[in-house]
């Protein structure tokens, strides 16, 4: 494994008195699929919420890429190259999926306002240079079908491939999954495995993921972060977390 | 039902979708060219202010339909339009010169409106963009020396290059091209990453700071242009009516201006058109209906706010999607005839889940 | 736009609020006619400012219309107050305020502007209970709750004029004094909640799962129409409530203080109270919570989330009535009077929307801001003070002084 692409140290957070992350570390590898997997409550979430910046951290601090990221403003982490999903689909509801996915192009913009209301021959460039980036990942993922529908339309699922089709169309280098599986029927979430396999292997981004789906996480992870009450109880690959005691434990009770 | 066949991605970013829009506008491109030909003076006018209306209906979409902010004070950004560009005028400024000055003004007003702004959403920002448009009025009323305090000040006649615009064929022709140039601006910013932001702050707030939208820029900048859209209506205001005076614009303006944009449909510029118009005409309407209908009934006093309001009610509760959706479902009534299923367009409603967590 | 003035008037004297009732003749045009209507030089009509610096008798004349006999009514009214002629006091000031004026030292000045500002305050703390409660049960937004202040004002009229001339027919009653006023003050809270549950049911349930602007816009709608039918109902004329704490005044030590004000202040507090016990000790408190929170979950474990709301509507209708007879003695009764109910907004929102006792306090900060600013501040600052304060509320506690709001989760 290389350097670490994301490095947390330290992390901690509470609300209203309750630690909800406590003293958490952990370093996801460029080319690695690193899954965080706990029971519900366990402070999966807020660990994404902290990295995505819209929680504030208490203590600790956060490098990704070599950039430290404990302050910066939330669209700062986006511009970085780090992109997410939400664990219920948080769409464009009444724009089409193609909007959608030129909306998370903002990042690569070159124009400004003015050429944007004028219209001139750059801004033209552009929009013809994103709707192309677009449809690869539209093709990637099988959604030539949605294209033109608006999202308030969507089944579940499909929903769910928009918003990684959206995180992709960031280009980012990290993408953080929240529960990618929920809601999903089990031949979709095979799919899936392909797609988080895909997305990792041709398209060199590396993915983050909050998942109960232990199925899904021992196909696809590298390393597993196993929390319980906002604390590590260990970090290692799927199987060695999959027989850890503590882990066990947190599930199973004593 | 016409399917268009897309091959390059040039289509999609077209203004036209295909050659029968292109028809069809380019039709009322020459009826509204030679409107002036057919129509008398006093309906020249009144289309000069429709395309006035429409023009600060564009800012206002661009805030409320697109960016999701509502403001009820764009009466201030329409005031502020007409003072600053009469007061430009008064000393000397040409005519060319001082409606840019004028939009630019606004703009830079809207934005440190919206600055504050960025910290409240929905309701809070409806009544601080309230209050923002009684301190711009009682400033008005009070900076004596500038705008003339209650007295008003006279607006100079409009000339561009010692060419007098003041008959109502130019005004006419000088309303509708600023109007066309707006509609163009605002297209442009819709097929372009600026609008798309305003979009995706509408959406989702959250998910636009994920997708690296600055919420705070694009807020403001909505807010700029939208109140350069207005002001910019406001300085054309200004020589519609002549003679500006405190009174010209009130909350109710602002209203009016928000009525405008829900009758004619949010989210659409189709709708900032037919709402202008629906604005625009209803007062003749009302008059003409006047003369018809028994005479206690035109006496009612407020009988025409009442039935803007009435309009307004009828139309949220019927038509939320106000002229413009109407419209989008009669012509697939007639597309697809027989076939039109009435559930196409049925939304699905989204019962209420607080935000308010305690 | 013709421009109609509203008069708040505050113990007699006519305030003139300036008001535009959008195209009220149907024009666009904006008549510019103004000009000194001011009757025998008196401060009726050009109080919009404050008193120590006079303006020199400019008043606003309506254009053509009625506007112009509001003028003469004011005239007319003020006069009732048998007021000598006084240095124009600050707007919001009482006819007796102008006697205190003169021989009160500063505390006593303070204590009289307070009792001011706490009164006016409870009007706008009362219609801003309105908004609140239809807020926190329905998350809806009534912009319509100053109308339906004035429309309560204006049945709370007919009524007792109704049972002015019906009580002396009735055995006993007939006598009783302000017994016509009794009877109509319960007898108007009783119609205006059901004009609130049939408002409800009829325009408000369809709305119900639609965004709350589309709910907003709809509640400005409202606002016009019901000042339409006030209007064609009532007529555009301002009314005087023949109201028994209309015009009397104690004194304690120099202190002033008119019966209005003491009505509108206990009014207050025993409305507040009887809302207190009504949540406190009733179950449809806690399921309004319920209904607040999530109205499908709600609907599920079966709160009958339609009656909920339609109480609600019919409490808030209620309160907006006693607030219109409450200060109808001091303002007087006119199809516009229901534009103070802006200033409750922001009242509401100052106190922290959401929040019943926000409500009250904000409107209170408010109410007593107003006069003093009035006196101490530029001219015709007071009439924004309100909304001075709310901008620095924004900006500083964007949340109100009762936080309710909190942060979306993702």
């Amino acid at each position: 494994m290389s350097e670490a692409l994301f490095e947390a140290r330290d992390l901690s957070v509470s609300f209203g008195g309750i630690k909800a992350v406590r003293d958490v570390s952990f370093a996801v590898h460029a080319g690695e699929v690193f899954s965080i997997i706990g029971p519900n409550g366990a402070g999966k979430t807020t660990i994404f919420n902290l990295v995505s910046r819209f929680y504030e951290t208490e203590s600790g601090s956060m490098t990704f890429d070599g950039v430290e990221i404990t302050n910066v403003p939330p669209h700062r982490t986006a511009q970085l190259g780090i992109a997410r999903t939400f664990q219920n689909t948080e769409l464009f509801e009444h724009e089409t999926v193609l909007t959608n996915l030129l909306i998370a192009h903002h990042v690569h913009r070159r124009t400004n306002l003015v050429t944007d209301l004028l219209f001139l021959p750059g801004a033209r460039r552009q929009e013809l240079d994103f709707r192309r980036r677009v449809e690869d990942v539209i093709d990637l993922l099988d959604l030539q079908g949605y294209r033109e529908q608006p999202i308030g339309g969507l089944p579940y699922g499909a929903r769910k491939m928009v918003e990684i089709a959206r995180a992709l169309c960031l280009e980012p280098k990290l993408l953080l999954l929240d529960e990618p599986s929920s809601g999903l029927n089990p031949e979709e979430t095979e799919d899936l495995s392909f797609w988080i396999e895909d997305i990792v292997a041709d398209l060199g981004i590396t993915v983050a993921m909050v998942e109960h789906d232990m199925n899904l996480v021992a196909t696809v992870s590298n390393r597993v972060l196993a929390m319980a009450d906002g604390a590590v109880l260990a970090t290692g690959d799927p199987t060695e977390i999959q027989n850890h005691p503590d882990v066990l434990r947190a599930y199973l009770g004593d | 039902m016409r399917f268009v066949l897309k091959t390059n991605y040039a289509q999609d970013v077209n203004l036209f979708l295909h050659n029968g829009q292109r028809f069809w506008y380019g039709l009322l491109a020459v009826a509204v060219l030679l409107a002036p030909l057919m129509l008398d003076t006093f309906y020249l006018g009144e289309f000069a202010f429709v395309y006035i209306w429409a023009i600060a209906g564009v800012g206002l979409m661009i805030l409320v339909g697109y960016t999701g902010l509502v403001s009820l004070g764009h009466a201030a950004f329409l005031a502020i339009g007409a003072y600053a560009h009469a007061w430009f005028l008064t000393q000397g400024v040409p005519f060319v010169v001082s409606v840019p000055l004028a939009t630019a003004f606004c703009a830079v007003i809207g934005y440190i409106v919206g600055l504050p702004a960025l910290r409240m959403t929905g309701i809070y920002l409806a009544v601080a963009t309230l209050a923002f448009e009684r301190i711009a009025a009682w400033v008005i009323e009070h900076w004596e020396s500038v705008t003339g305090g209650h007295f008003g000040m006279r607006v100079p006649d409009p000339t561009v290059f010692g060419m007098s615009l003041d008959g109502p064929v130019p005004f006419y022709y000088l309303c509708l091209g600023i109007l066309a140039l707006s509609l163009f601006a605002a297209l442009n910013l819709l097929r372009s990453p600026t609008g798309r932001a305003f979009i995706a702050v509408r959406d989702s707030e959250v998910s636009a700071e994920s997708m690296g939208i600055n919420l705070a820029r694009t807020k403001c900048t909505a807010f700029a242009l939208s109140a350069a859209f207005t002001g910019l209506a406001g300085s054309l205001f200004a020589h519609r009516i002549g003679y500006l005076a405190p009174d010209a614009f009130t909350v109710q303006t602002s209203i009016q201006l928000l009525l405008m944009v829900v009758v004619g449909g949010l989210g659409s510029l189709q709708g900032v058109v037919y709402g202008a118009i629906f604005l625009g005409l209803l007062p003749q309407a009302i008059a003409i209906g006047r003369d018809v209908l028994p005479q206690w009934i035109g006496e009612i006093p407020g009988l025409e706010p009442g039935i803007f309001g009435a309009i307004l009610v009828l139309f949220l509760v019927f038509e939320p999607l106000g002229i413009h959706g109407r419209w989008v479902k009669v012509r697939a009534w007639f597309d697809q005839f027989p076939l039109y299923r009435r559930a196409t367009y049925k939304r699905q409603r989204s019962y209420l889940r607080t935000e308010r967590v305690r | 736009m013709c421009r109609v003035t509203n008069r708040v008037m505050f113990g007699g004297i006519g305030v003139r609020v300036a008001t535009d009732v959008y195209g009220c003749e149907g024009g666009t045009s904006s008549p510019f006619v103004r000009g000194g209507v001011a009757e025998d030089g008196q401060d009726a009509t050009e109080n919009d400012d404050a008193g120590a610096r006079p303006r020199g008798g400019r008043a606003w004349s309506s254009g053509p219309g009625p506007g112009s006999e509001h003028a003469i009514e004011v005239s007319t009214h003020s006069r009732h107050s048998a007021r000598p002629l006084a240095p124009t006091k600050p707007r919001i000031m009482p006819a007796w305020y102008s006697r205190a004026w003169h021989d009160a030292g500063t505390t006593l000045e303070t204590l009289q502007l307070l009792i001011i500002g706490v009164s006016q305050g409870c009007v706008y703390g009362l219609i801003a209970l309105g908004f609140v409660l239809i807020y926190k049960a329905t998350e809806m937004v009534n912009f319509a709750q100053g109308d339906m202040m004035m429309f309560g004002a204006f049945v709370a009229f007919s009524l007792i004029d109704a049972f002015e001339w019906l009580l002396p027919y009735v055995p006993l009653l007939g006598d009783l004094p302000g017994a016509a006023f009794a009877f109509a003050f319960v007898g108007t809270l009783i119609v205006m909640a059901g004009f609130g549950i049939a408002l409800e049911r009829g325009v408000l349930r369809p709305m119900i799962g639609e965004p709350p602007f589309a709910v907003l816009m709809l509640t400005i709608g409202l606002g016009f129409v019901l000042r339409a039918v006030a209007g064609a109902i009532w007529g555009n004329q301002p009314r005087a409530l023949d109201s028994p704490f209309a015009g009397g005044t104690f004194d304690i030590g120099g202190l002033i203080i008119g019966y209005e004000n003491v009505a509108i202040v206990a009014g207050t507090a025993l409305l507040c109270a009887a809302l207190f016990l009504f949540f406190r000790f009733t179950r449809i408190g806690v399921a309004m919570q319920a209904a607040s929170q999530n109205q499908l979950a709600a609907f599920y474990v079966g709160i009958p989330v339609k009656r909920v709301f339609s109480l609600v509507w019919a409490i808030s209708a209620a309160i907006a009535a006693a607030a219109g007879i409450l200060v109808a003695p001091v303002t007087l009764i006119d199809p516009l009077m229901g534009f103070i109910g802006i200033k409750a907004f922001v009242a509401a929102i100052v106190g922290g929307f959401g929040s019943l006792p926000g409500a009250i306090a904000g409107g209170l900060l408010i109410g007593i801001a107003e006069p003093f600013v009035a006196l101490h501040l530029p001219p015709g600052l007071s009439e924004v003070s309100a909304f001075v304060i709310l901008l620095i509320m924004l900006v500083v506690r964007p949340e109100g002084i009762f936080a309710t709001l909190q942060q979306k989760k993702v």
